[in-house]
């Protein structure tokens, strides 16, 4: 017999049923074949193994009514059932009561979780500005960063305002910062809405050129975007001011407006801090002309 | 006393003298191929119904009544086992493929053994647990008693593979062995 013999006749081997010449064989096999001697203790050894598994008795609920017995289940509702089992009136009252300070209790809380949420953000405002202090070492920047965010407006049509020049700028802007400077690492945005963009595209670049501005100025030329054209560039801050009041005249609005147009401010402009390091004297420029 | 009480009173019978005879065998073989308590007290219930079903539809079962009981037993855990049987999670399943021990394979052997087929754990269970003859295992489970001796022999060097395994000949030592004699 050899070891192909010996592996299809496991099954005969294990059950004891075989007999005479073929079992005499299989032994001598055995006896000769380390491989399949290890082998047939492994499944000897694997048959004692679920012979000797425990055996589960049917227990006695089930025995004595086997179909009808329930299985008991984990009962998640019965604190629910409870609940609903209360008379009708005690129930709707409570419940009532309930909804009734829940209401009050958050009519109460909003206001104070307002405040809360303010308060949150003024102390993060108040952390990014001492930050910012302590980047601007110079007592020009210092100085400069005391001047409080400035925005202002085109003044509405119609209005009896005066012609826009450099003096008037020049009071508007004292009115705002007293120190009359304008700080390091700042961003002055400016909002043109026009009719013709690109016509005032180029107006802009003939101001910027009049500011002698190098002709080498990254974003000089300004950029397409979705809705408009923009500017962005860095320019000494000494011409920030002349550039405002330049732009200002650029969206000055026609006699012809009407009253609906005039409440649109074709010309808006902001001052921000920079979060950007720019160098000493220069400020950041965008200038965004949207099409109406 | 009419056919349709007759009738009525020999399901009953039937289910008395089945959970008499078999309620053991059965409970437990719901227990070991379902691997959950819980879940073979359902399912026993689901065999008794099912047998009271058939018990008036089929008579031959009382000359081979156990292999009848068992035959019903397969065909409902078949199905129960894809729906409810307790399967081992991936974890499980790495541990078990892991370098354990010989000892600790042995101790986890009923993690083994149901890795196995739901097949070969009926058959392992019905000849080596309960010790039933083929004749009536072949009937149980509706296969030739041939075609059974070959699936246990597979069991078992299934089973023997998982409880140890091979060893790469670069980590014993030895020599990998020659297909062909020299």
């Amino acid at each position: 017999m050899n070891c192909f013999q010996w592996q299809t006749r496991v099954s005969d081997i294990l059950d004891g049923t075989l007999i005479g010449s073929q079992l005499r064989e299989a032994e001598e096999h055995l006896e000769s074949c380390f491989h399949c001697n290890q082998k047939s203790r492994r499944y000897l050894q694997i048959r004692s193994l679920i012979a000797n598994q425990p055996r589960s008795v049917l227990p006695i609920p089930i025995r004595k009514s086997p179909l009808y017995y329930i299985i008991p289940r984990i009962d998640h509702k019965t604190s629910r059932a409870r609940w609903e089992k209360t008379p009708w009136y005690i129930r709707t009252s409570v419940e009532g009561m309930g909804i009734t300070f829940i209401i009050l209790f958050i009519i109460a809380m909003a206001p104070r979780i307002r405040n809360l949420y303010q308060k949150s953000i003024d102390q993060q405002l108040d952390l990014f500005a001492t930050s910012d202090l302590r980047l601007d070492s110079s007592p020009e920047q210092e100085n400069a960063a005391k001047i409080p965010l400035v925005r202002g407006k085109s003044s509405p049509p119609g209005s009896n305002a005066p012609e826009n020049n450099a003096e008037d700028f020049q009071s508007e802007h004292d009115s705002e910062t007293p120190e009359g400077k304008v700080g390091a690492s700042e961003i002055w945005r400016f909002n043109l809405k026009t009719d013709s963009p690109h016509e005032v595209r180029t107006k802009i670049i003939q101001i910027l050129t009049e500011l002698h501005t190098p002709p080498q100025t990254p974003g000089l030329g300004g950029f397409e975007a979705p809705g408009g054209i923009q500017f962005d560039l860095i320019l000494p801050q000494s011409s920030v001011l002349k550039l405002r009041v330049d732009l200002k005249r650029l969206t000055r609005p026609t006699p012809s407006a009407s009253s609906e147009e005039a409440q649109n401010e074709p010309f808006t402009w902001y001052k921000n801090k920079s979060k950007k390091q720019l160098p000493p004297g220069k400020a950041r420029v965008v200038i965004w002309l949207s099409q109406i | 006393m009419t056919t349709q009480d007759q009738g009525q009173d020999k399901r009953f019978n039937t289910i008395d003298r089945v959970v008499q005879l078999y309620g053991d065998l059965l409970f437990d073989l719901c227990e070991s191929i379902l691997w959950s308590s819980s879940s073979a007290q359902s399912a026993f219930q689901v065999v008794l119904k099912e047998i009271r079903q058939q018990s008036l539809r089929q008579a031959a079962f009382e000359h081979y009544e156990r292999a009848w009981v068992l035959r019903i037993a397969c065909e409902k855990l078949r199905i129960l086992v894809q729906k409810q049987g307790r399967r081992l999670s991936p974890s499980e399943q790495i541990m078990l493929d892991a370098t354990l021990d010989n000892k600790t394979r042995l101790e986890h052997f009923d993690s083994y053994f149901h890795r196995l087929p739901t097949e070969d754990q009926f058959l392992l269970l019905f000849r080596d647990k309960y010790g039933l003859p083929y004749s009536e295992i072949a009937s149980a489970m509706a296969l030739p008693e041939g075609s059974l001796k070959t699936k246990r022999q597979q069991a078992f060097r299934a089973l023997e593979e998982w409880l140890w395994p091979e060893q790469a000949p670069e980590q014993t030592g030895e020599q990998p062995t020659p297909l062909v004699d020299p």
